[in-house]
């Protein structure tokens, strides 16, 4: 700081310091434009239904904070209610009230807080609840509300649409125009508060990247120009389901991926193409819960490989003869 | 202590006296001036460099030296010159110091270049003595960076400034060096920036006792204080005294410390390019087959510990200064190494037991063996006189 007064340097204080609790707080904050525009095409009911799960989510990590002899203050900094809001995301509206509990203590209880709390799990929260009640009550969660569409997700239209070839399913009415009609506009929210995450520097933009590289190199691949057994073309992937949630959300829990750089490249791929792979080939419409889990178990053996090396020390015997 | 003729001291009594009078570093470092002092003779070095480029914002104590005692600094300097028999001297000091300060400075030095020459000294040694302001940028009052700044010297990684003949001492240990010398007072006091006011203060002064006359929140005990600039600064143990090398002490609020989010924010700024979060993970969380069996010599969390470049760590402490949750990032490395080091010390206090019972056993196997031999040769030759002189035949 050439010019400055010495004693203006001596006495400047300390510079302000980000704060944990405020950082995940921004990341509730980064979720609204999502869940603004799911309340407005999929119903208040959402509203309801996320209010419900934040305030369980507290509740439970508030139990078992105390049980585990903790500071009560740790429940209410934000990490909760990440996890609750994203389950409340994931479930369909109007979800039966004790699938949501179930998914919410499975996730804030058995997935966080039973690992060690926050920073200590080894897979995401919130897709923990979510898949525990994917696989539990299947027929619970495939309702989707039948006023907008007719009941079916775009990924269902596309999944069940026997002899319709891609483009004639896509160009369809109740369909909309490249990712279905309310998950476009919802993704596009959601992109938007993600890349608040990325300016923040709350999500590492590697991850983000290999996941939305990664899914749409696969469905460019496997593309064939829209015929009946297509997959869909790479727009369609990147603006329909739980992409761009799972992309910015969900995927970038910096608790649950590699640390390493080339580790979060590779970690994003991952993501992107199992989510491709579930979707294309497996029997669940969307697979980005099991896609982020599968994921963050390779998590510890990415970053294990992708260590940075340190120069080859001294065998251990010429160790001893130096400190002898 | 005895009196020495400072303008032709004795290197050897010189060193000695600066020794009893106590002096270390008080750039930062802390090293044993008078080792400095000695190694520098020893290697002939020839350039003398006094560092008062405080480079980081938060500590003001060179200036503030500078400002009130500059003749006695360059008296310090002149003294070491002559001991170690260097010949050119340079004052570094910033270039933002007060305009008044640095005009007195140049005056100070255009007077010691102007001084005729000592009829009996040869032109050739006669030292000589400038000054130059650096700009004060991250790290420019770093040894290291002055030498390449002031004689264009790049070192290599393992070299000091002493090996390519440059001694580099704080204005504030020429200072005390000048005071031990000439006035015969050994170093008790030094400046100290607290909380942005710079004072002299008696070395031992514990923190808690430098703020009594501020308001301050909070109890006495609950305080923490935080020792060096804004940049490297770090939290210092409750009970934390002045030492030699304190240049700078802040009172700062207690923060408590929550769980680690992984936000990466240490590992992007770390400038080893260290990741800090996974260090840190490892260095507290006790890991799954750890010591308790002493069945390899390293431990699973120090290899790991290892592999994540621990001891690459130059424990800047700028993670700690960062992190969002609070975390006492840079103690528990410390720890870590300081374990490292003793399971070191101890796996090679093993190692030579090892050795040394071996060549024990095969001692006493020798020795064994040849008493084996002994008593058979004593029984065969007693047999031999048993069956008598006709057995012979």
């Amino acid at each position: 700081m050439p010019g400055a007064n010495p004693t203006d340097l001596a006495t400047a204080t300390l510079p302000p310091k980000a704060r944990s609790a405020h950082l995940l707080w921004w990341v509730n904050l980064a979720l609204l434009p999502g869940i603004a525009v799911m309340v407005f095409t999929l119903g208040t009911a959402y509203l309801w239904q996320l209010a419900i799960a934040g305030a369980l989510a507290v509740s439970i990590e508030s139990a078992c904070l105390l049980a585990r002899g903790q500071s009560v203050r740790l429940a209410l900094d934000g990490s909760a209610v990440v996890t609750a809001l994203l389950i409340g995301i994931s479930l369909p509206p109007g979800v039966s009230l004790w699938v949501l509990s179930l998914a919410v203590l499975g996730g804030v209880g058995l997935a966080k807080q039973l690992f060690g709390g926050l920073g200590h799990n080894l897979f995401n929260p919130a897709m923990v609840g979510y898949a525990l009640v994917l696989v539990s009550f299947p027929a619970e969660l495939a309702v989707w509300p039948a006023d907008a569409i007719t009941g079916a997700t775009p990924l269902d239209i596309i999944s069940h649409r026997q002899s319709q070839t891609f483009t004639e399913a896509v160009s369809s009415e109740q369909f909309g125009n490249w990712g279905g009609l309310p998950w476009q506009w919802i993704n596009l929210a959601f992109l938007a508060g993600g890349c608040v995450l990325l300016v923040l520097r709350l999500a590492r933009w590697r991850v983000v990247a290999g996941v939305l590289l990664a899914l749409g190199a696969a469905a460019a691949l496997t593309y064939d120009a829209g015929s009946s057994l297509s997959n869909g073309s790479p727009l369609y992937h990147w603006f329909t389901g739980a992409t761009m949630l799972t992309a910015f959300f969900v995927a970038t829990d910096p608790v649950t991926h590699p640390q390493s750089t080339r580790g979060q490249w590779l970690f994003g791929a991952l993501v992107g193409l199992l989510i491709f792979v579930i979707r294309a080939y497996g029997s669940y419409p969307d697979g980005a819960a099991f896609a982020v889990l599968l994921a963050n178990a390779a998590a510890p053996s990415l970053d294990h490989w992708t260590l940075t090396k340190t120069k080859d020390e001294p065998e251990a015997e010429d160790k001893h003869e130096d400190v002898a | 202590m005895s009196t020495l003729d400072f303008l032709q001291p004795d290197p050897t009594t010189l060193f000695e006296q600066v020794a009893q009078a106590g002096i270390q570093g008080m750039g930062g470092g802390g090293f044993s001036t008078a080792r400095k002092l000695r190694l520098a003779w020893q290697a002939k070095a020839t350039r003398v460099i006094a560092n008062a480029v405080e480079c980081e914002p938060g500590i003001n104590v060179d200036a503030a030296l500078l400002a009130e005692h500059s003749p006695e600094v360059v008296q310090g300097l002149n003294i070491v010159m002559t001991a170690i028999g260097a010949t050119q001297g340079v004052l570094a000091f910033a270039a933002d110091f007060p305009k008044s300060t640095i005009k007195m400075l140049c005056q100070q030095f255009e007077n010691q270049a102007d001084r005729e020459p000592d009829a009996d000294s040869f032109a050739a040694n006669q030292p000589s003595l400038s000054c130059t302001p650096i700009t004060r940028t991250a790290g420019a009052g770093a040894e290291r960076h002055l030498c390449q700044q002031l004689f264009g010297l790049s070192l290599e990684p393992t070299q000091y400034p002493i090996d390519r003949g440059v001694l580099c001492l704080n204005v504030g240990t020429l200072f005390a060096i000048q005071q031990a010398i000439v006035l015969g007072k050994p170093l008790r006091q030094r400046l100290v920036t607290v909380n942005g006011d710079t004072n002299w203060v008696s070395l031992g002064t514990p923190f808690a006792d430098l703020l009594t006359l501020e308001e301050q929140p909070g109890a006495k005990t609950t305080r923490r204080y935080r020792e060096g600039g804004h940049y490297t600064g770090k939290l210092s143990p409750p009970k934390a005294v002045v030492t030699a090398a304190t240049n700078a002490v802040w009172l700062v609020e207690p923060a408590t410390q929550t769980p680690c989010t992984y936000c990466s924010r240490c590992s992007d700024a770390c400038p080893e390019a260290l990741a800090p979060q996974t260090l840190h993970r490892l260095c507290t969380q006790p890991q799954v087959g750890a010591p308790s069996t002493q069945a390899s010599p390293q431990s699973l969390s120090e290899s790991a510990l290892e592999a994540n470049g621990l001891s690459r760590c130059t424990e800047c402490g700028l993670c700690n200064n960062l992190c969002p949750s609070n975390i006492d990032l840079l103690g528990s490395f410390q720890q870590a190494k300081a374990q490292a080091r003793e399971q070191a010390l101890a796996d090679a206090r093993a190692h030579r037991a090892k050795q040394r019972h071996e060549r024990h056993v095969s001692r006493t196997q020798a020795r064994a063996q040849i008493a084996l031999q002994r008593r058979e040769s004593r029984r065969e030759s007693r047999r031999l006189k048993q069956r008598g002189p006709d057995a012979w035949r």
